[in-house]
Formats: C-alpha cells, sequence, structure tokens
C-alpha cells in the first residue's frame, strides 16, 4: 500500500510536471504567476491609504478578504500574518456580500461573476481596495486590475473607483499603473 | 643651528620685525585655515546634503517601480536628475543588488563609474570588492576624486527593496574651493604686507631709542668723550636705561676727569722734583737721550753740566731744613734764568742739579757755567738774613766726552768732582786726566778696605806744649796711611774717600783704640801725664755708637778718662740741638775732655759754646799763620783767647811756625801750643825725648 501509494504519488506528480510543462514553457519568466500576483497584491496595499477610520487601532489588523477560489486566491491566503503599513495581515475567505463591511482589501479568484457584480455594487461606497485579475475587473467597477503584458503582470486602476471608495492609491503607484475608466454596464 | 642661534644674528629690528611677522603669520595661518577648512567643509557638507536629499527623493520615486520591478519607470524617475548639472551618474540597484535601472549625465563615460563593472545580471553582493569600495567613497563626506559617492538602501515598510547610488561631480565643488583658497591667500598675503608695514612701523617704538643708545655708546667707545648724552622721550624702561646710560656716563664723566686730574699730578710727581718745580732725573735721562738721538743725527754738539752747590750741608745745619728748601728754590729759580727754553734744567736731588744744552761747544758751555756761577755770586736773602752760596760745575761736551746719557753724566760728575777740588765755586771741563784720577780714587777706596786689615794704617803724634809752663802736656794723635805702592799718605788724601765709602767709621775706631793703647802705655812707662787728643769725624759723631766706642777704647786700654780728649770740628756742633747736646753729655760722663778743632773757621754763632761742656778751643792754623802780619786776624785770635779764657776754656793755637808767633800767643795769654815750631808729627819710635824730657824751652834755646 505504501509502495502503492508513492508510486502513484510519483506518477501523478510527473504528469502534473509533464502536463504542466508546456505551460511553464508558455509563461516564462514567471512560474508562479499566482504568487506573483499575491505579491502584487501586497506591494499595491502599500501605496494605498484607507480613510482613517477603518482602523479601530493602529495594531489593528489589516483585513485582507477572499472571494473564489484558485492559485490566486490560495496564494494571497498565504500573507496571512505579515505586516503590512503596521498592521497584521488577516486573510478571510468569504462567500457573501455582506461579509465585506470588515475587509480592507477583497482579492477575487475565480468565482462567479454575477457574484462577483453584486459584491462589487455593494462595495461601491465602502472603502474595501478589490483587486482581481479577472478579466476588464477595473473597468467594470473594481479599483485595481492584475492582467497580462509581455509575460509579465502589470496593473490597471480605475481611479474614479478609487474615489468612491475614498482609498488613496499613492501617485508612485499610479504612475507605474495603467489608469482606466468606468465602463457603462 | 636653533631658532634663538639664528635670531642672534639679527639686528634689535630684525628680531622684532621677525617676532612680529611670525606672531601675525602664525595667526594669520591658523585663522585662514580654519577658514578655508570651514569652505571645505562647508560646501562638501552642501553637496553631501544635496546628495542625500536628491537620494531620498530619487529612492521614494523608485519605491514602487522596485516593487514592482518596472525598470521604465525607474529609469523614467532617475532621468529626471539631468536638471541637475552636477549629477554625473545615478544607478538604482534591486532588492538582489543587480542593476535596476541606471542614468547617465550626458557626455559620461560609462566606464569611469564603478557599477559599471558589475556583471550584467548578478548581484553586488557578489561582488564584495565592488560594495566595499562603492561604501567607503559613501562614507567619505570629503571626497577629493573628480566625484563624490553616495549610496543609499531604499527602504519601504522597513523592508530593503534595493539601494540607489549617486555620483555627483566635484569640479565644481573644487573650483568653488579653488576661489576660497585664492581669496584665503589673498588676505593672508594682504594681511602679511600689512602687518609688515604696520611692524616697520611699531618695531621703531622700540627700536629706535635702543638703537640711539647704541649709537651713542659706539660713539663714546669711539671718541671717548663722555660728554656725550642720549635725549630720552619716553617714561617707559628704556626711558629709564636711557637716563641710567645719561647718570653713568655723566659719573664716568666725573670720575674721568679726576682721573686725568690724578693723572696728570702723578705725571707731574714722577718727572718733576716737588721742592723746585724742576725736571727729576727720570724726565732729564729721558730728555737728554732723545736730544742725543737728535744730536747725533744732525751732527750737533751739546753740553751736559753738573752743579752742586758748595757747603749746602753746612748752611743747611745752619738756617734748618726749612729755609734750606726755600734757598734751593731759589737757586733753582735763578738757574733757570740762566737756561733757555729749549734746554732742561733738573735737579737730580739733594744739592745736586744739572743742565744740558744743545747745539754748544766748549766756548758756549764756558760762557754759560760763568754765567752760573755769576747768577749765584749775588747773596740771597732769607728771613731778612744774607745768605751766600756757591757751587761747583763739572761740564762734558757730547760727542767728545761720552756719547750716552750715562757716560755724560758720569764725567760731568767726575769734572765737577774736580772742581770741588780746585776749590770750589769754580767750573771744570772734564778730560781724560780726570777719569783717570776718578779711577784712583775707586783703586784707592778698593785699597781702603784693605788696609785696615793688613794693618796699614799708623798714627803720628804731634805734641802740645804748655806755653806758660814749657811743658808737653799732650799729643795729638794723627793717622797716616803706609801705602804699599804710593807710600805714607796724609788723612787728607784718603780721609774723604773713607767718609764716602763709610769706612771712616772703623777707621775712627782703630784710631781711638790705638791712640788710648799708646797713651796707657806710656802713663804705665811712667811718662807724662800727658794728654792724648784723638779726632772725630762729623760722620762718626753723628752714629750715636761713638760714646760706646770711646768706652770700649778706654775699658780695653785701660787709660785713664781725664787724658783723653776728643777733638771735634766746629760744624759738627752748629746742628744746634738736643741730640748733640745728650752725645757731648755722654762722652763728657765718660770722663773725658772735649776740644773744638780748627775754631774760628765755621759759619756759626758764639752762642752755642757756652751750651756745650766744651773744655778746649783749638785757633785755627790760618789766624796764627797770618796773625804776625794781619792785624785783623790777630785781633780775632787776641779775641778768641779772652772769649776762651772768660769762658773758662783752655785755648790751644794750631800751626805756631815761627818765635814771633809764640811770643805773641804768649802775650795774650794763650794756654798751649802745637805746631811745626815745636814739632812735626811724629811716629812713637821718633818722639824720643819729647817723651822722656817733655820740659822744653823754645824761643829761648
Amino acid at each position: 500500500m505504501p509502495l502503492r501509494s508513492f508510486i502513484l504519488t510519483a506518477c501523478l506528480l510527473l504528469m502534473t510536471w509533464w502536463l504542466a510543462t508546456p505551460f511553464c514553457h508558455a509563461a516564462e519568466p514567471l512560474p508562479d504567476e499566482s504568487q506573483v500576483k499575491a505579491a502584487l497584491v501586497f506591494n499595491i496595499a502599500k501605496f494605498v491609504d484607507w480613510p482613517a477610520a477603518s482602523f479601530a487601532q493602529d495594531s489593528s489588523p489589516l483585513v485582507i478578504c477572499t472571494l473564489g477560489s484558485g492559485g490566486f486566491v490560495s496564494a494571497v491566503a498565504d500573507l496571512q500574518g505579515k505586516q503590512l503599513k503596521g498592521h497584521p495581515v488577516a486573510v478571510t475567505q468569504i462567500s457573501r456580500a455582506e461579509e465585506i463591511r470588515t475587509c480592507h482589501l477583497l482579492v477575487i479568484g475565480n468565482a462567479d461573476a454575477g457574484q462577483v457584480q453584486s459584491v462589487l455594487f455593494k462595495l461601491r461606497s465602502q472603502p474595501v481596495l478589490s483587486i482581481s485579475d479577472r478579466d476588464r475587473f477595473a473597468h467594470s467597477g473594481g479599483v485595481v486590475g492584475l492582467y497580462r503584458q509581455s509575460n509579465k503582470v502589470k496593473f490597471e486602476v480605475n481611479l474614479q473607483a478609487a474615489q468612491q471608495r475614498q482609498l488613496k492609491i499613492s501617485s508612485h503607484l499610479l504612475k507605474l499603473a495603467r489608469i482606466v475608466g468606468q465602463e457603462q454596464p | 643651528m636653533n631658532l634663538s642661534a639664528i635670531m642672534a644674528s639679527f639686528s634689535i629690528r630684525g628680531k622684532l620685525t621677525l617676532i612680529v611677522m611670525m606672531t601675525c603669520s602664525i595667526t594669520l595661518l591658523v585663522v585662514t585655515g580654519a577658514y578655508v577648512a570651514k569652505e571645505a567643509s562647508g560646501l562638501f557638507q552642501e553637496q553631501r546634503s544635496e546628495m542625500e536629499t536628491l537620494a531620498n527623493i530619487i529612492g521614494k520615486n523608485v519605491t514602487a517601480a522596485l516593487l514592482f520591478d518596472d525598470q521604465k519607470a525607474a529609469e523614467e524617475t532617475i532621468s529626471a536628475l539631468k536638471i541637475r548639472q552636477n549629477i554625473l551618474a545615478a544607478y538604482v540597484l534591486d532588492s538582489q543588488g543587480r542593476l535596476f535601472s541606471r542614468y547617465l549625465a550626458a557626455g559620461q563615460d560609462r566606464e569611469s563609474f564603478p557599477l559599471e563593472r558589475l556583471a550584467s545580471g548578478a548581484g553586488i553582493s557578489d561582488n564584495p570588492a565592488l560594495l566595499h569600495e562603492l561604501r567607503t567613497e559613501s562614507e567619505r563626506v570629503f571626497s577629493f576624486r573628480d566625484h563624490a559617492t553616495l549610496m543609499v538602501t531604499i527602504r519601504e515598510d522597513r523592508q530593503e527593496i534595493g539601494a540607489l547610488v549617486l555620483h555627483a561631480d566635484n569640479f565644481l565643488l573644487f573650483r568653488q574651493l579653488g576661489a576660497t583658497l585664492i581669496a584665503a591667500a589673498l588676505i593672508t598675503i594682504g594681511s602679511f604686507g600689512l602687518a609688515w608695514m604696520i611692524s616697520a612701523r611699531l618695531q621703531q617704538v622700540i627700536s629706535t631709542p635702543i638703537l640711539q643708545l647704541v649709537h651713542a655708546m659706539q660713539k663714546v667707545s669711539e671718541t671717548k668723550d663722555f660728554s656725550i648724552r642720549v635725549t630720552s622721550s619716553s617714561d617707559d624702561e628704556i626711558g629709564v636705561l636711557m637716563t641710567g646710560f645719561n647718570q653713568m656716563l655723566e659719573e664716568i664723566e666725573d670720575r674721568n676727569q679726576v682721573l686725568v686730574q690724578r693723572q696728570e699730578h702723578l705725571h707731574h710727581l714722577a718727572h718733576f722734583d716737588s721742592l723746585t718745580g724742576l725736571p727729576n732725573r727720570t724726565l732729564f735721562y729721558d730728555r737728554l737721550s732723545q736730544a742725543l738721538h737728535l744730536a747725533k743725527r744732525n751732527g750737533m754738539t751739546l753740553s751736559v753740566m753738573f752743579i752742586d752747590l758748595d757747603h749746602f750741608k753746612d748752611i743747611n745745619d745752619t738756617i734748618g731744613h726749612r729755609n734750606g728748601d726755600l734757598l734751593l728754590t731759589m737757586v733753582a729759580r735763578r738757574l733757570s734764568e740762566v737756561v733757555r727754553s729749549c734746554d732742561t734744567l733738573a735737579r737730580l736731588g739733594g744739592d745736586e742739579f744739572t743742565v744740558f744744552i744743545q747745539d754748544c761747544n766748549r766756548a758756549n758751555a764756558s760762557v754759560v757755567a760763568q754765567k752760573i756761577l755769576e747768577k749765584l755770586e749775588t747773596p740771597f736773602s732769607l728771613e731778612e738774613k744774607e745768605v751766600y752760596i756757591g757751587c761747583s760745575i763739572g761740564a762734558t761736551l757730547f760727542p767728545e766726552d761720552g756719547t750716552s746719557v750715562d757716560e755724560l753724566l758720569m764725567h760731568a760728575d767726575i769734572a765737577m768732582y774736580n772742581a770741588k777740588e780746585a776749590g770750589k765755586n769754580t767750573s771744570r771741563f772734564f778730560d781724560m786726566e780726570m777719569n783717570q784720577e776718578s779711577g784712583e780714587r775707586m783703586t784707592m777706596q778698593t785699597d781702603l778696605r784693605h788696609a785696615l786689615a793688613r794693618n796699614e794704617f799708623l798714627l803720628f803724634y804731634q805734641p802740645k806744649l804748655d806755653i806758660q809752663n814749657n811743658r808737653i802736656i799732650g799729643f795729638e794723635a794723627l793717622i797716616r796711611w803706609d801705602h804699599p805702592q804710593q807710600g805714607l799718605l796724609s788723612p787728607m788724601r784718603f780721609i774723604p774717600n773713607a767718609e764716602q765709602s763709610g769706612l771712616i767709621l772703623q777707621i775712627s775706631d782703630w784710631v781711638l783704640q790705638q791712640a788710648c793703647s799708646q797713651a796707657k802705655t806710656w802713663h804705665d812707662q811712667g811718662l807724662g801725664p800727658f794728654t792724648m787728643a784723638v779726632n772725630l769725624s762729623a760722620m762718626h759723631f753723628r752714629r750715636h755708637s761713638v760714646s760706646a766706642s770711646v768706652r770700649q777704647a778706654l775699658e780695653q786700654s785701660g787709660l785713664d778718662p781725664a787724658l783723653l780728649e776728643l777733638e771735634l770740628t766746629e760744624s759738627l756742633l752748629i746742628q744746634n740741638n738736643q741730640s748733640t747736646l745728650d752725645t757731648l753729655q755722654e762722652l763728657k760722663q765718660l770722663g773725658v775732655s772735649l776740644s773744638i778743632d780748627d775754631f774760628g773757621t765755621g759759619y756759626s754763632s758764639l752762642s752755642y759754646l757756652h751750651r756745650f761742656p766744651i773744655d778746649t778751643l783749638k785757633i785755627d792754623r790760618s789766624f796764627v799763620f797770618t796773625m804776625a802780619e794781619d792785624e785783623d786776624d790777630l785781633a780775632i785770635v787776641t779775641a778768641i783767647i779772652a772769649m776762651g779764657k772768660s769762658l773758662r776754656m783752655e785755648i790751644i793755637a794750631e800751626g805756631v811756625e815761627t818765635e814771633t808767633q809764640l811770643s805773641l800767643l804768649r802775650e795774650r795769654g794763650c794756654n798751649a801750643i802745637q805746631g811745626y815750631l815745636l814739632s812735626k808729627p811724629l811716629p812713637v819710635s821718633e818722639l824720643g825725648s819729647l817723651l822722656s824730657d817733655p820740659v822744653r824751652m823754645l824761643g829761648y834755646g
């Protein structure tokens, strides 16, 4: 049994490697895009200022909520416990839009489009920085959208959305970002 | 050579200037150095702070680019540095130390910056040498390379996310530094020049009075003029020094004056006779030797004369020493009147004068000598008394009588001696025969010394006759010298010589003893009684040993003192003083009798006669010799006899040669005679009947 399971595991791994190889080749030089994206989330958060009322205390945790699933979301979960802008990072998986009120940052992975739209709508005046790698996320009401360009993960910012949500995004960040406007649905 | 040794060779001006300049220079250098250092420090700090500011701004601005790995954005950010002309290059390194982005100012060469050596894709931590170089350079605020380097870490949220390296051009800084240095140098040189000018002025405040002192001192030591004074202008220590200097000079001047006076006085004392003011022996010798040099060179003649006053000792004794001195002064004055101003008259001592006359032949010299003699013919008046004094002159001629000072003077002395011999108050020129005689005198003196030892002296005895009783009453002992070559010599020939040499004392003692012994012998033989008369020389008498000598002679011979008669010269008694009287008293106490020899020839008054214990007067032969023909002399003899009688003295006439004289004397009551009429002096062996048959009937048989 252990042997069998070992062999099975080995075979699975081999298979995974083999399956992944063409993908990996295509995604060079980013072997783990999710982690890069998670890191981007972390770094972007550094250049964003939340309204003072968002934190009860200086030591209050900076809450990152994740919605949906996928490698990106799981990678973000790893940020749990890190320090960000002087606050400990707390990562929470949420499933309902109501839970979002306590979040500072909302990372959206693979999720139902309707649900996303609903959440985004509910969040439109909440000081929550929403980040997702969904296509045209920023255009459709998200604050920061991640996209790929020439093998690099870039980001775009919906300034209007950010202003609505009372989020101040550093000009340094904006300089590196692609600024997008709100598309009317 | 240290600093003080160098300083020692400088003048006081140099020293003061040097001190002021050194002080100024050191102060200036320190101040300028501090100023330059502060300026440089300010410039470096300024550049540094500018770089730090820039690095902070750039660091902040590239944070996002680094975090999001956006090289392009980073390059854009740092390219903003191009407005800063002094920033040559900027490099952004990522968190791994890899070159992230760079900025190079226009025209800058990549190779001149260290980070260009970093291999592509390699982190700086892989190249520790490079890292060390960058860190070292970055820490160096005062970099003198052509560019300054600053490396700062870029942090975000306490995390090192990269680094920024800036290179700033030092050229501008150096240019500013250079300008500062030039300004400082100019200020320094200007201040130095100013300090030089001021110190040149200021040092005069001190150096001028000191140099004034030095010049005054040099002038004083060069000219020996102690009347120089410095004018003091300040009240400080230099003023005190100058005042002190002046006081010192004043003191020296005063002392110098006293010294000069004393020197003149000493010079005068050393060269002039204090009594007469005439040149003394030293000056005379000096002048004569100079005159001789001159005469030798010019072939001229010269005469040296030796002038000795006649009988000065006797006159001096008579008139007293004070008057004697006065007389010498007067004589000197008269002699000076004869001598020309170019000739020198000197007093050698006592009554000896010398004179030398330049350009003078024998004829001239005789004229001068004659003039001198004539000058002294007029009597001198001293305390209302008239004193006559003559002189004897010995003259020598240069070059025939001698060529040296000593020779000329010695010969003049001999000539003078001859003049004395010739009867005094005359002059004689030296000739070689005199020299010979003088030599004989010298020989005689030697012979005299031996004569006593060789027993060459002998006594002759001349009898004295009591003309009232026609009896031989005694004898006068007269010395003779049986000279081995010259035969029998009378005392006239050798006594003066014996007196000169001092041998007279021994000879007198010998005579005393010999005469006493003879008298005792006669007495013992039952002859007589005869008195024995012995002549005492003045020199012997003046020695206080005379009474001791007499006592000794009496004791040795055992003669009755009453039989001894001492004959004294009249001049001896002229010294009318206590010591003479004392000596006479002593002799008298011995029991001897005293007589005065050659009475009437002295210059004295008669007042002494009754004061002295004199027993007998012997009338001088010169009166006796002429009294038969000369009324005056007879009167004198008569007077002497009468006076002697009234003073209760015995009177003896000397030199009686004729019956006429004898009868004249006898008529006038003269006690005794002595002379050729009775007998010439005879040796003991020839006395014969004079001793054994003393009764003589002169003039009667």
